[in-house]
């Protein structure tokens, strides 16, 4: 039976329990499914030869043996298996194999394979959170079919991709822009065309990237006035409803001295955001729509990994998509400075509120990556949710790794990414670091912070705007995620700000170390800001 | 009359008999909240349907009465409907429910005012009778509420469907008969259905589509049509059908023929009339048994055969066979697996087929997650209910793709005392993928009688592995183990057996070093390891608290022998702990080196024996003719009489010491013995064996009070019984010794005899160890030829014909003949009449 039979004749409590029946587990059940589907992927990896790399000639026998045994791995551990699509080493067969940017490697992409469980599951937990997005309280849903979607989301061979491919066999949606065309066309002119679409006949649910939405949302907004013309032009081929619903909004806009928003002209039954700035994004996505966006977690590696229930207030993780481990901050930082060091990891019965935690996950129904560090820290908010009867922990998305600035979901840049970009630059930037900030506009950017060489300052032209441009040609050389963002976003994702000569030896001076390259405590940069002004004493 | 006018009599007279039928056939239900709603309702319908009947015909007490009796049918209609469904959805909430009923009362006190409808005006055009009503303004409020009732009624079940209290399917007749109701009743505002009796025909056919509805529930059930009340109506009904119609012609037939008893013809014709109605109404029953009733009291009575079959029986494997009979007979298009639980492995198995050459290997762990599911649930479902469930997450892709290649279509947990105790898988049959009602009813029945005898078989078979097992190693106990070999020895008489006999070496040492516990644990690892290494070849026993036995029958001694030497690889003690714990292995065959089990049981224990004292921790085989095989050089028997010889002197002077009379006389037993063995022949150890049995033989006589042994009268029987004793004296003492216990069996047989008779285990014929039997012989021979205090010496010649004499009731016939020959021709020396 498909979703859309089911939500015919099934009872909604029936569906419910179905999709999304996990958010009554207990503790202990959450922890039983999770132990017995890792018990289920440690038997597949010791059949394959990816396994018996992980293993060695004894697989584990139990969890703890597991977790003792196998050693914290990153993608270059499966790098010369995945990045050559080698299916006969790997612990499923691959339906299909999904792309992602590889942070700080030597190659521009990562590869992960998807097997049919994945696939299986991935689609019961995006249907899932679709009726999650739609529920006003535990059981309560709307989700109808033949819904009108607007899908803002990364195509294929990203993992967004997947959802309108997944979804069609299970219920009938209409995307907008249909799916054939959109493949047609690129991301940008996807979603402009499934803004007007939605404009003309309306729509019902909301995919999308928060950012996009937040910039689409907000270019709605200002682009509410117009001539005459514009709106005779956007009147055309409008349905009587949203026509009526464009002119009573235009009128109490017009009488009310508002802006013209989204909510005005959309009744959304669900509204998806994804994406890593989107706990940034919620409120004023919530204001302009009418309707608080439900956030998902996930990505190429982890697959549908985590969505928010009707409060939207903290992510669930799917119990049968990955079995989590977690870092704690502190085991993380420590890793970090000191690659040796072996981090320790808690399981979900074993974290304790509040506190910060790098993602490690092993890929279930025959993922293939085991102990993966994600590269995501996420913060636990509470072990258990009374007002909304959740039994196990819900957490919020914090960031990338400290060694790692995430642009709006978009791009993901390293230490080793800005070295390579500035040495294909030729600037005579002699040190710098870099770290993430926000603008006024919520909008992430990369702020650098340089020092020019001393010889160089008068030879060269060294002035901030040029600096700033020169670099973004060669970011967006070096980086093709770098280059959608500004074209997406429309703006400027780098800032750059020279420091004065020595400023960065007199900071090791003052404390004795080098600075974090990349976004190094926010105390320290400001410290380096007030030595660079007035001298190493007022920062101590 | 016209056929328009029969119409308006039919068709509500059929509604009414159908209405009335169903009532009466509910009447016979066992009766919850939801039947009380449908009986409710059905009453309705009567009124509505039965007024408009009996309007027509101008019934008494009148038209009047009647259409006042019809409209308020009418008018009760919309909230009886929605009671009933309110009942059905199981909704909560009573207000609205409360505020209907009210306002329909209302509504109907103010209609019997004639608020709304007029009294009907009676007239006829062409000499048919025709009725007219007319309406006032004021109908729109009874037409307003009903739309109300009908749309809170149809919120009811949606809320229903939603929250799941009733699911679509159940509902749908329910939805259907009433569409269909208000449908015929809407036609009657069109001109050209106006002639016709669609309102009454459409309130019949609507109570059948809500009687199916309660069937599909399982809140009644089709044998409820064939109630007494039921057919009682029917009966009424052709009975009065018949004396209608043939009133005529009776009362004219009567006249005729029997005008005489004209002053009878009441009576007759009653009594006619009444016996005519008894038949009527047995045909009636009988039929409506046959209808309604045959099919499941055809059930009932193999479920009730079912039910005493397996109740008396305890054993699994034919209460297995008896539930697929069973299966087989009642539902033969579908294939059923069977599964039982096997606790001790953690798991249930599936172990039967309804299709015979299915294969059956298949099983679900304990921890499965269909397995919790069905506990949970505790009753009957299908598959995809379970594929629907947050359970089903857990599922490995393996354990799906099992089931799914099973075609599991229905589960029937076997549910007793919340414990699972087996399951029933039905697969999928096309175009037949639902159970009835009443299958599932059934099934469940069947179930329910199927767990309680499945629990009880698990309990006897445990009580029975209980008897037979040892609870530390989960091997045999001794006694089922001998039980178990005379019936392997029996299949394997005409060919080769092996027994295995294992013993612990120094086992008492290592406990008192590591202690009981660790000691245990010695003893469950070789249980293990003998299971993984004999497996299904043979029977394991642990024989007594440091011993193993194990039979292997059609199995020679070398094969036996590898298998020793393989399970020697395998540690007893923990591994990497410096602990050592050997256990020395005896190995004897049949027919090669024994005669029977007894004599297996005597040879592998010698063998044990003999490697215990070669060194430990050996494999020896049992030869009887060459010296033991053994795998390493060991020491002889002798060697270990030498070493042990100064204790053996100690004890056999302290007899002599006791009684002068028998001074020598262990020492001449040993003698003959030895020799008689020797020319038997026995091995050299066997022989060795004797000859220090034969020096220890009457050691228990220490324990004899110095007055009985020197009596020279003879032995009272009180007397005679304690100088018995000596012989259970003698294992007494020399089990204390622990490198002379093999000698044991052989000495304290001294006193048995051929025929059964002698002491102290009453062993009788080859039963009685070997060298038992020649040291009775040699001890005999001894006492005859020597002087005691209470006898002269016989001379040799006596003294063997008096064996000759005794031979086959107290000497082995065999033995005793080749005694005597030996004495004969000197190979055994008399030192007879030494004693002083």
């Amino acid at each position: 039976m498909t979703f859309e039979e089911k939500l015919k004749k099934c009872s909604a409590s029936e569906v419910w329990q179905e999709y999304c029946g996990f958010l009554d587990f207990s503790m202990g059940e959450y922890m039983q499914v999770q132990n017995r589907l890792l018990m289920e992927q440690i038997l597949l990896l010791s059949r394959c030869p990816l396994g018996k790399r992980l293993f060695g000639d004894k697989p584990p026998r139990s969890i703890e043996e597991f977790r003792s045994k196998v050693p914290l791995t990153s993608y270059a551990d499966y790098a010369d298996i995945l990045l050559l699509k080698k299916e006969d080493q790997l612990p499923a067969p691959a339906v299909t194999w999904l792309k992602t940017t590889w942070e700080g490697g030597s190659m521009p992409a990562k590869w992960a394979p998807y097997s049919q469980a994945m696939l299986d599951t991935y689609k019961t937990n995006i249907l899932a959170a679709m009726l999650l997005s739609t529920s006003n309280g535990r059981g309560d849903f709307h989700v109808r079919s033949a819904a009108r979607v607007l899908y803002s989301l990364a195509p294929m061979p990203y993992a967004t991709g997947m959802f309108p491919d997944l979804i069609a066999s299970e219920m009938n949606l209409h995307f907008l822009p249909p799916v054939r065309e959109a493949r047609k066309v690129s991301f940008s002119q996807q979603t402009k065309k499934g803004y007007e679409l939605g404009m003309k006949g309306g729509m019902d649910l909301f995919f999308g990237m928060s950012s996009i939405l937040y910039g689409a949302s907000r270019n709605l907004a200002s682009g509410a006035g117009g001539s005459i013309k514009d709106l005779a032009r956007r009147l055309i081929g409008m349905t009587p409803q949203m026509l009526w619903r464009l002119l009573s909004a235009l009128y109490r806009c017009r009488r009310d001295g508002t802006a013209l928003l989204p909510k005005d002209l959309f009744r959304l039954d669900g509204f998806v955001c994804v994406g890593t700035d989107s706990a940034m994004y919620k409120d004023e996505l919530e204001a302009m729509w009418g309707r608080r966006p439900l956030e998902l977690a996930g990505g190429t590696e982890p697959s549908c990994m985590g969505t928010e229930t009707w409060s939207k207030n903290g992510l669930c993780f799917f119990p049968d998509a990955c079995f989590y481990e977690f870092i704690p901050e502190d085991e993380m930082r420590r890793n970090l400075k000191d690659p040796t060091y072996v981090p320790r990891t808690y399981l979900m019965n074993e974290l304790v509120a509040n506190q910060n935690y790098e993602l490690v996950i092993t890929v279930l129904k025959g993922g293939a990556f085991a102990r993966y560090r994600v590269g995501d820290v996420y913060r636990c908010l509470r072990l258990k949710n009374q007002s909304d009867g959740i039994d196990f922990p819900q957490f919020e998305y914090v960031d990338r790794i400290p060694t790692v600035i995430d642009i709006s979901g978009f791009t993901r840049i390293t230490e080793r990414e800005i070295a390579k970009v500035l040495d294909l630059s030729y600037l005579p930037i002699q040190n710098w670091f870099a770290l993430k900030e926000y603008d006024a506009n919520n909008h992430s950017f990369l702020h650098l912070y340089a020092e020019m060489k001393p010889q160089a300052t008068a030879a060269a032209a060294s002035g901030k705007e040029i600096i700033q441009e020169h670099l973004g040609v060669y970011f967006r050389y070096y980086d093709g995620d770098y280059k959608d963002l500004k074209k997406l976003l429309g703006v400027d994702p780098l800032q750059v700000t020279i420091l004065p000569s020595g400023t960065l030896e007199k900071y090791r001076q003052t404390f004795g170390e080098e600075i974090d390259r990349i976004n190094p405590p926010k105390e320290r940069v400001l410290c380096l800001l007030h030595i660079s002004e007035e001298g190493a004493m007022t920062c101590l | 009359m016209s056929l328009n006018e029969k119409l308006f009599i039919i068709v509500p007279l059929v509604s009414v008999l159908c209405n009335a039928f169903l009532f009466l056939t509910c009447l016979s239900a066992k009766k919850d909240r939801v039947i009380y709603a449908f009986l409710e309702l059905l009453a309705v319908f009567m009124a509505w349907c039965g007024g408009s009947l009996f309007m027509r015909l101008e019934l008494y007490p009148g038209s009047l009465f009647w259409y006042e009796v019809s409209i308020m049918g009418i008018f009760l209609v919309p909230v009886f409907v929605y009671n009933f469904i309110y009942r059905f959805c199981d909704a909560k909430g009573s207000f609205i429910r409360t505020l209907l009923f009210a306002s329909w009362i209302v509504i109907t006190a103010m209609n019997l005012s004639h608020v709304f409808i007029h009294d009907p005006r009676v007239f006829e055009v062409d000499g048919e009778r025709m009725f007219a009503f007319s309406v006032s303004p004021a109908i729109v409020f009874p037409l307003v509420l009903a739309i109300f009732t009908l749309g809170m009624a149809w919120h009811t079940a949606v809320r229903g469907v939603k929250e799941g209290r009733v699911s679509m399917v159940d509902l749908r007749p329910l939805i259907i008969g009433v569409l269909v109701m208000f449908v015929g009743t809407f036609l009657d505002v069109f001109p050209i259905f106006v002639s016709l009796p669609n309102d009454t025909l459409v309130c019949g056919i609507n109570a059948l589509f809500l009687y199916y509805a309660l069937y599909r529930r399982r809140l009644i059930t089709l044998t409820h049509m064939a109630s007494n009340s039921s057919s009682y109506l029917l009966s009424a009904i052709f009975t009065t059908l018949i004396l209608i119609a043939s009133f005529s012609g009776v009362d004219q037939f009567y006249n005729q023929y029997l005008g005489a008893f004209a002053e009878y013809k009441t009576i007759v014709v009653a009594v006619g009339f009444s016996l005519l109605t008894m038949a009527v109404y047995h045909v009636t029953r009988r039929m409506m048994n046959n209808l309604f009733t045959k099919r499941q009291e055809a059930r009932d009575s193999t479920l009730k055969q079912f039910s005493i079959s397996v109740s008396k029986e305890l054993e699994l494997e034919p209460l297995l066979d008896l539930y697929k009979n069973f299966l087989q007979e009642n539902f033969p298009t579908r294939t059923a697996y069977l599964c039982v639980h096997e606790a001790q492995m953690h798991r249930y198995r599936i172990v039967s087929c309804t299709q015979e050459m299915t294969e059956l290997s298949f099983e679900l762990s304990d921890s499965h997650p269909l397995i919790k599911w069905l506990i949970e649930q505790k009753h009957s479902a299908y598959y995809n209910d379970f594929a629907r469930t947050q359970s089903f997450k857990s599922m490995w892709q393996a354990e799906k793709r099992l089931l799914a290649d099973l075609n599991v279509g229905y589960v029937l947990p076997l549910i007793y005392d919340d414990e699972l105790a087996g399951i029933t898988f039905f697969t999928h049959t096309e175009g037949k993928n639902r159970f009835s009602p009443g299958e599932l009813n059934y099934l469940d029945s069947a179930g329910a009688i199927l767990s309680i005898a499945l629990r009880n078989a698990y309990m006897y078979t445990a009580m029975q592995q209980e008897a037979r097992e040892d609870a530390m190693t989960g091997l045999y106990n001794r006694g089922y183990f001998n039980e178990c070999i005379k019936k392997e020895f029996a299949l394997a008489r005409h060919d080769t057996a092996t027994l295995m006999m294992l013993n612990m070496d120094d086992f008492r040492l290592y406990n008192e070093l590591y202690g009981i516990r660790e000691g245990d644990a010695a003893l469950v690892q070789l249980a293990q390891n003998l299971k993984a290494i004999i497996g299904n070849r043979g029977v394991i026993a642990r024989y007594s608290g440091k011993e193993f036995a194990v039979f292997l029958p059609f199995c020679d001694a070398r094969v036996a022998q590898e298998l020793a030497l393989h399970l020697k690889k395998l540690p007893v003690t923990p591994p990497d702990s410096n602990r050592y714990l050997t256990y020395s292995i005896g190995i004897c065959t049949y027919p090669v080196c024994a005669a029977n089990i007894d004599e297996l049981f005597t040879y592998a224990s010698m063998a044990v024996y003999s490697g215990k004292t070669d060194g430990k921790n050996r494999v020896v085989i049992y030869s009887p003719r060459t010296a033991l095989a053994s795998d390493s050089t060991c020491t002889s028997k002798k060697a270990l009489a030498e070493s042990c010889a100064s204790t053996i002197y100690a004890l056999t002077a302290a007899i002599d010491a006791k009684d002068h009379y028998t001074f020598n006389h262990s020492q001449n037993v040993s003698e003959y013995a030895s020799k008689l063995a020797q020319a038997i022949p026995l091995d050299a150890e066997h022989v060795e064996i004797i000859r220090q049995a034969g020096l220890l033989h009457d050691i228990g006589k220490i324990g004899i009070p110095e007055s009985i042994l020197s009596k020279t009268s003879t032995l009272s029987n009180e007397e005679y019984q304690i100088m018995k004793t000596h012989a259970e004296g003698a294992m007494a003492m020399i089990r204390h010794l622990p490198s002379l216990d093999y000698v044991i069996p052989t000495a304290i047989a001294h006193h048995e005899r051929w025929d059964g008779k002698g002491y102290p285990r009453g062993l009788s014929g080859e039963v009685i160890p070997i060298g038992g039997r020649c040291l009775c012989l040699a001890d005999s021979f001894d006492a005859m030829t020597s002087k005691r205090s209470y006898k002269d010496a016989l001379t040799v010649e006596a003294a063997l014909e008096e064996i000759r004499r005794n031979l086959g009731t107290q000497f082995d016939p065999q033995l005793g003949l080749l005694f005597i020959r030996l004495v004969e021709d000197g190979t055994i020396t008399v030192y007879g009449n030494a004693g002083v």
